[in-house]
């Protein structure tokens, strides 16, 4: 019991950030428990956010919720149930009604000061197209998907792209996808291994994985290597061709593999 | 076809946008005011801001009860179903509310209601400069929203999720990450939000990567805004001086709110197209507003009987398009305030009635973990 209730405490730590937004949450609640007279205010900003407060804390709920509905680490979506932004506005707008403009002017440097800005220059960068996806991944994806109209291509990434590639085209498949890179998840992808952590690029390593015939068609047909990266060898001795180089990556087709795929779909429709 | 840059189309790239533009304006604005006037007409308070919220839970509570047994009871390259039978299902809620608004006078009231609060803002020097101040935060926050990217790696499951939809017209059927088939992932696939992104995709041929970065959050981000503004107005009652300075507290709130990355305001600006995002900062507060449009009733000796706690089994029927853990959380909230009530009052039937709203989530949740615990077909 004592350590549920020290697990929601810990979340709402988590949740509290940086910033003072819950100080004022609370500050706001005592005044408006004190000050609000209004019925259906009270009900709104008062009692139903105090029962919800209490339903979030108490261990029962909190067991409850992590054995039959979801993990500890979403626990925190709870605290979205409290109209925190509601009350806190409000209370401020009940605050400085007498004297508005020094009052607004007082509670908007309060917001700021106790809050955060959301487009900090750390954590947010400057969009390059509607996508919002790297212009170079959208130029290299253009590249790869231009063989045989229809038929989805695979291709192995490095990191930094493996989150954009399907998200501008679903043609484009990858080897390996985001659960072998999230080291929570506990997923072993060969693949990443040989051509993401390795520290040296072994390509009879990488092409033996990738070329086996057991992938039918989903053999891997491209290769996008970030320039600089140690190879063991150059990737043409070993039937890659080199497609483009550009923006610190080379894009390289595997003309093995994609000789195979036309093999595998000769006299079908994609092919006529 | 989406329109994407960088690749040779045949049509004139202007025609597609102006077209584009138009088809987003109908069905992410004109669609579900239409469909909200059926909700609003039944109301007390008729506004064009309380038909666009509800219009939403309409369009996303008719949306779920098509695109799920879709899902469950067809295979590969089902979404054409969803099309087929949505699209028309939509046209006619959105001309059933027309009619129903133009029966009940909804739609002169509305506009009364709209021409005396802009008179209000317009004849007073001091509300002039409050509105727009807060018409300028908001526009900042759409500009800041459009022009910077936080990145999210859940994009790559969501995101993607949708576009396979919109490209290969397949639901749920092959793995976002990778593009293999796998088989259905009952935690997010019962939240068909992913799904509906890619119906307007379809409907508006934007691509779905384009909708969700760009194009969604100048919709939602003003409807967050709406809602909480509509709350501000029935909580500032007798003080509506005050209304306009409610939105710029709001607004200032939202975009210093990334105190963590767990805030709904931290959801709101960095992932506003994913289900749990929506949930946090439209949903809820939707109930919030909800229960104070329903308190004059529920407080006082007349409480109406079932027929007041219609919206609110509305706002739960619609919690599963947006995720499962929105359906809890709904549900918590509907009985927490039907308790409240209950209380202040000394009678048990506001609890009641609480608890019958909460049945379309109780449903979601049995077929839900029917699903996760015997496995899909």
């Amino acid at each position: 019991m004592v350590d549920n209730i020290k697990d929601v405490f810990r979340v709402i730590w988590q949740y509290r950030g940086s910033g003072f937004l819950l100080v004022l949450y609370l500050v706001a609640l005592v005044y408006l428990f004190i000050t609000e007279k209004d019925k259906r205010n009270r009900f709104l900003v008062c009692y139903l956010p105090l029962t919800l407060l209490l339903i979030y804390i108490s261990p029962v709920y909190y067991r409850i919720y992590v054995l039959g509905i979801d993990a500890v680490g979403t626990y925190y979506r709870n605290l979205w149930m409290i109209p925190i932004a509601v009350t806190v506005v409000y209370a401020g707008c009940k605050a400085i009604i007498a004297h508005r403009r020094i009052g607004a002017v007082i509670v908007c440097a309060a917001l700021v000061l106790c809050g955060r800005f959301t487009y900090t220059a750390v954590e947010s960068v400057r969009a390059e197209n509607a996508y919002h996806i790297p212009q170079y991944v959208c130029d290299l994806c253009d590249m790869m998907t231009q063989d045989i109209d229809g038929v989805e291509v695979y291709a192995c990434v490095p990191l930094e792209m493996l989150f954009y590639a399907r998200q501008y085209d679903s043609g484009l498949c990858l080897i390996y996808g985001r659960e072998a890179v999230e080291p929570v998840w506990g997923y072993y992808d060969p693949c990443y291994e040989a051509y993401e952590l390795a520290e040296t690029l072994d390509w009879d390593e990488v092409l033996e994985l990738t070329r086996s015939p057991e992938r039918g068609i989903g053999v891997v047909t491209y290769f996008v290597v970030p320039e600089g990266r140690a190879m063991d060898s150059d990737p043409t001795t070993h039937g890659l061709t080199e497609i483009s180089k550009n923006n610190g990556y080379i894009l390289y087709k595997d003309e093995v593999a994609a000789e195979h795929v036309r093999e595998v779909l000769k006299g079908t429709l994609y092919m006529e | 076809m989406s329109w994407s840059p960088g690749r040779r189309e045949s049509y004139n790239v202007t025609d597609m946008i102006i077209f584009q533009i138009v088809m987003s304006i109908l069905i992410l604005v004109a669609v579900p005011v239409c469909m909200g006037l059926t909700v609003v007409s039944g109301l007390k308070c008729r506004t064009w801001p309380l038909a666009l919220t509800y219009g939403y839970l309409v369009m996303m509570t008719s949306f779920e009860l098509v695109t799920v047994p879709v899902l469950l009871l067809t295979d590969y390259n089902n979404f054409r179903y969803v099309m087929w039978i949505y699209t028309p299902l939509m046209l006619i809620l959105s001309a059933a509310g027309v009619i129903r608004a133009c029966r009940t006078g909804c739609i002169g009231e509305a506009n009364d209601r709209l021409k005396d609060e802009l008179s209000d803002i317009f004849h007073d020097r001091e509300q002039l400069i409050v509105w727009s101040v807060a018409v300028v935060i908001l526009i900042v926050t759409l500009v800041l929203v459009s022009v910077r990217v936080i990145f999210d790696g859940d994009d790559a499951y969501y995101v993607a999720q949708s576009l396979i939809a919109q490209q290969k017209g397949a639901m749920y059927s092959s793995n976002p990450y990778t593009g293999r088939a796998t088989t259905i992932d009952m935690r997010h696939a019962l939240a068909v939000f992913t799904m509906w992104i890619s119906y307007v995709g379809k409907i508006t041929g934007i691509h779905t990567t384009v909708l969700c970065h760009s194009v969604l959050p100048l919709v939602f981000i003003p409807l967050t805004i709406v809602i909480y503004g509509q709350t501000g107005a029935r909580l500032l009652k007798g003080k509506m001086v005050m209304w306009g300075y409610f939105v710029i507290f709001t607004e200032v709130f939202i975009l210093f709110g990334r105190v963590s990355m767990y805030t709904p305001e931290a959801f709101l600006l960095a992932r506003t197209w994913q289900g749990k995002a929506v949930a946090a900062n439209i949903l809820l507060p939707t109930l919030i507003l909800t229960y104070m449009i329903m308190s004059d009733r529920l407080l006082s000796d007349d409480d109406g009987g079932f027929v007041i706690w219609l919206p609110m089994l509305l706002v739960n029927a619609s919690a599963g398009i947006f995720s499962s853990l929105a359906v809890v959380l709904v549900c918590v909230m509907t009985g927490a305030g039907g308790l409240v009530i209950s209380i202040m009052r000394r009678r048990i039937r506001p609890l009641i009635s609480a608890c019958l709203c909460c049945i379309p989530g109780l449903i979601y949740m049995i077929l839900y973990l029917y699903y996760t615990y015997f496995g899909w077909r």
